[in-house]
């Protein structure tokens, strides 16, 4: 009789553990995509989050390919984090704007969790020294302008 | 002084339960959708108030503000 | 339980954790949504990828033209309609939207007079114009007459027995415009304003409007608060009759007035990746002339039921409406659920009910087909009578308008669309509208059951559209 209270008792507290340790679990594996920007180090970053059914996000992209092309790379980095939750929309969207700009996929969302992203597109711009400087939410046309003068301050400072 | 209350309680219990459920910016793919739209055929919309409105005593409702892809 | 995310005390989180359960759609937990992002991948890639409209709305930058025709047509002769509109919206790329929509109304067929019917014949007298050699009158068709001792000339319609006495050749025609401008005053902040104005031969109408909507909660919340001014002038072609006189081919008075203030506030709240739900309470005041100039009431024999005189009805000057809102929105794969009710109140005493539930199945690629219904209750307003009893003395309001009376109805409808490319869109509509008396079926003194004094409608409405995007 106690054998068998024991089995039940040792079953119990691997269900109670797992039931308490799953989301743990689940969330580490949500990280496993992290982006890594040390190898950036040195360059002012352009963190672009941004989905195919964004509309402001198609705005976006003439942009940033114009980045790519006014700023020199050892200068200025453009790297894009695509939170679409269904890879094949976001590879259309990228024929489609015929774009070869960078992407890491973040389908889980963690890499936008970690950067606290709270508006679709958001950018983020880093430092040469690896610090987050300015927080755009929303892509604006009529905002180019800040934008570039953010983008310039970075390049510009020491 | 019940129905305001009734009203008040309601929409109370929307903004606690929306605290709750969070959805994140980046998980609006689906309420992005044409077919999600609040009001997808203005003029189906428009030209059924219309009818109503002639033939019935109520007014009022609805508002086509939210959802959407919540973008910008 | 959410680890990456702020801490919330644990009673909260449990209590969380529990309605987000209720409300997945797709049987995970929420939790497990937020952490994980996607659930069932698999269905999403089977489902997203084909119908047109699971694709994004994509409207920055665009000019859209969308033009439409209803038709409309009650059974028994009565009121059909053609209505033509158009509408252009300029969407700007910085989220400005600017929007013009013309409507035309053209009206023929018959009304309800608001008289009761009778075992014989009954005539009906309207005041008519003659100018010249044409004549104008408010209601064409009937015999004129000319009064050999006053001169005064007036058009007599005859009515057959054990029929509704239609007021028939009602004819008119409604052009209204409307111009709408919406612009983001913050990330998150929406204003917009809008004009409206509608003009028939014997009534004119003027609007302006503003709202607001502010979003929070990273945008799934939506506070909207709007108000709208209306001033509406009533000039019947032949002047507006004095309440409760008798009905006569005389000419009647000056145009009059009305204002309606109407204010709506509601939240429109994402629930859940598949969701949206949202809630609205609007309220209105409406202060001037709301009688119907042409609708009168039969003043009958208080045992009989034999018309002895027609009256011009009467209603009050001052009307508040309160309407609560509740809609929902709810995806399921390709498949979207519509839900709605509304409940409504006003200060006739007239409280209505109204259930709403519509399903878009998506077909194909490029369409969709939606059926839906929709159950309609109204109470009658307190003034509300079929005929007045001559053992009554003449109260202040009364009308026997079908509007006003307790009625159900129920409307089955199926809309559709067409993709044809991704900028030019067909649409249509074809609904069945029937309202039935609700409760005690009214009758005149007499109790003849052939003599049906309720005046609703059945009616069929089909449209067609289309819209087309540069």
């Amino acid at each position: 009789m106690k054998f068998y209270l024991l089995r039940l008792l040792k079953w119990n507290a691997l269900i109670l553990s797992l039931v308490i340790l799953l989301p743990f679990a689940a969330s580490a594996a949500a990280q496993q995509g992290e982006v890594n920007l040390d190898k950036y180090q040195g360059k002012v970053v352009y963190l672009d989050f941004w989905a195919s059914w964004c509309g402001p996000c198609k705005l976006s992209f003439p942009f940033m390919e114009g980045l790519t092309h006014d700023y020199s790379r050892d200068d200025l980095v453009v790297v894009t984090v695509n939170l679409d939750r269904t890879q094949s929309l976001a590879k259309a969207f990228l024929r489609k704007m015929g774009s070869n700009l960078s992407v890491i996929y973040d389908e889980k969302g963690a890499i936008a969790q970690k950067y606290k992203v709270s508006d679709m597109p958001t950018s983020i711009l880093i430092d040469r020294q690896g610090n987050i400087r300015f927080t755009h939410k929303g892509f604006h046309l009529n905002k180019k302008d800040e934008y570039i003068a953010s983008i310039n301050k970075l390049i510009h400072e020491n | 002084m019940k129905r305001i209350i009734i009203i008040f309680s309601l929409l109370g219990l929307t903004v606690l339960l929306s605290s709750c459920a969070a959805v994140k910016p980046w998980q609006r793919d689906i309420t992005a959708r044409k077919s999600m739209q609040l009001n997808k055929n203005p003029n189906l919309t428009a030209a059924n108030d219309h009818v109503y409105f002639s033939k019935e005593a109520a007014a009022g409702g609805r508002s086509f503000d939210g959802g959407g892809c919540g973008c910008n | 339980m959410q680890l990456i995310k702020t801490r919330k005390g644990r009673i909260s989180a449990t209590l969380c954790l529990v309605t987000a359960n209720l409300f997945s759609t797709t049987g995970l937990p929420q939790a497990q949504q937020i952490i994980g992002g996607t659930n069932n991948p698999q269905a999403r890639d089977q489902s997203d990828m084909k119908n047109v409209y699971n694709q994004p709305v994509n409207e920055l930058g665009t000019i859209t033209l969308d033009s439409a025709i209803l038709f409309y047509k009650e059974n028994g002769g009565r009121v059909q309609a053609i209505e033509p509109m158009a509408s252009f919206t300029y969407h700007t790329e910085n989220d400005d939207i600017y929007s013009v929509k013309l409507t035309y109304d053209s009206l023929t067929g018959a009304s309800p007079y608001g008289a009761a019917p009778w075992k014989a014949a009954q005539t009906f007298v309207s005041p008519t114009i003659i100018e010249g050699s044409e004549t104008m009158t408010g209601a064409s068709g009937g015999t004129i007459v000319t009064d050999a001792l006053t001169g005064v000339t007036s058009v007599e319609k005859t009515v057959d027995a054990y029929t509704l006495p239609l007021d028939s050749g009602f004819r008119d025609n409604r052009t209204a415009i409307d111009f709408g401008f919406t612009t983001p005053l913050a990330s998150g902040t929406k204003l917009s304003v809008g004009l409206n104005g509608s003009h028939e031969s014997d009534y004119n109408s003027f609007a302006g409007r503003v709202s607001l909507a502010q979003d929070f909660n990273n945008k799934t919340t939506t506070v909207s608060v709007g108000v709208n001014y209306e001033h509406d002038v009533s000039k019947p072609l032949y002047g507006t009759p004095l309440p409760l006189s008798r009905m006569s081919g005389v000419m009647k008075g000056a145009s009059r007035n009305k204002n309606v203030l109407s204010l709506i506030a509601g939240v429109t709240q994402v629930m859940t990746p598949d969701w949206v739900l949202q809630f609205n309470y609007s309220y209105g005041s409406a202060k001037g002339y709301q009688t119907d100039p042409y609708k009168i009431i039969s003043r009958v024999n208080y045992l009989t039921g034999a018309p002895l005189e027609y009256l011009y009805e009467s209603r009050p000057e001052k009307r508040t409406r309160h309407a609560v809102y509740v809609g929902s929105k709810l995806a399921l794969g390709s498949y979207v659920t519509d839900l709605s009710a509304r409940y409504y109140h006003d200060s006739w005493g007239i409280s209505s009910f109204t259930a709403e539930a519509s399903e878009h199945i998506p077909i194909g690629d490029r369409a969709y087909i939606e059926p839906g219904v929709r159950y309609y209750h109204q109470s009658a307003a307190n003034f509300f009578a079929y005929y007045l009893p001559s053992d009554l003395i003449l109260p202040q309001f009364i009308s026997a308008d079908s509007r006003l009376d307790s009625f159900n109805a129920i409307t089955l409808s199926l809309s559709g669309g067409y993709s044809l490319s991704d900028d030019i869109e067909l649409y249509a509509m074809v609904d069945g509208y029937r309202q039935t008396k609700a409760g005690q079926k009214g009758l005149l003194p007499g109790q003849d059951g052939r003599l049906k004094l309720f005046a609703g409608i059945d009616a069929i409405s089909v449209m067609t559209g289309v819209k087309l995007k540069f």
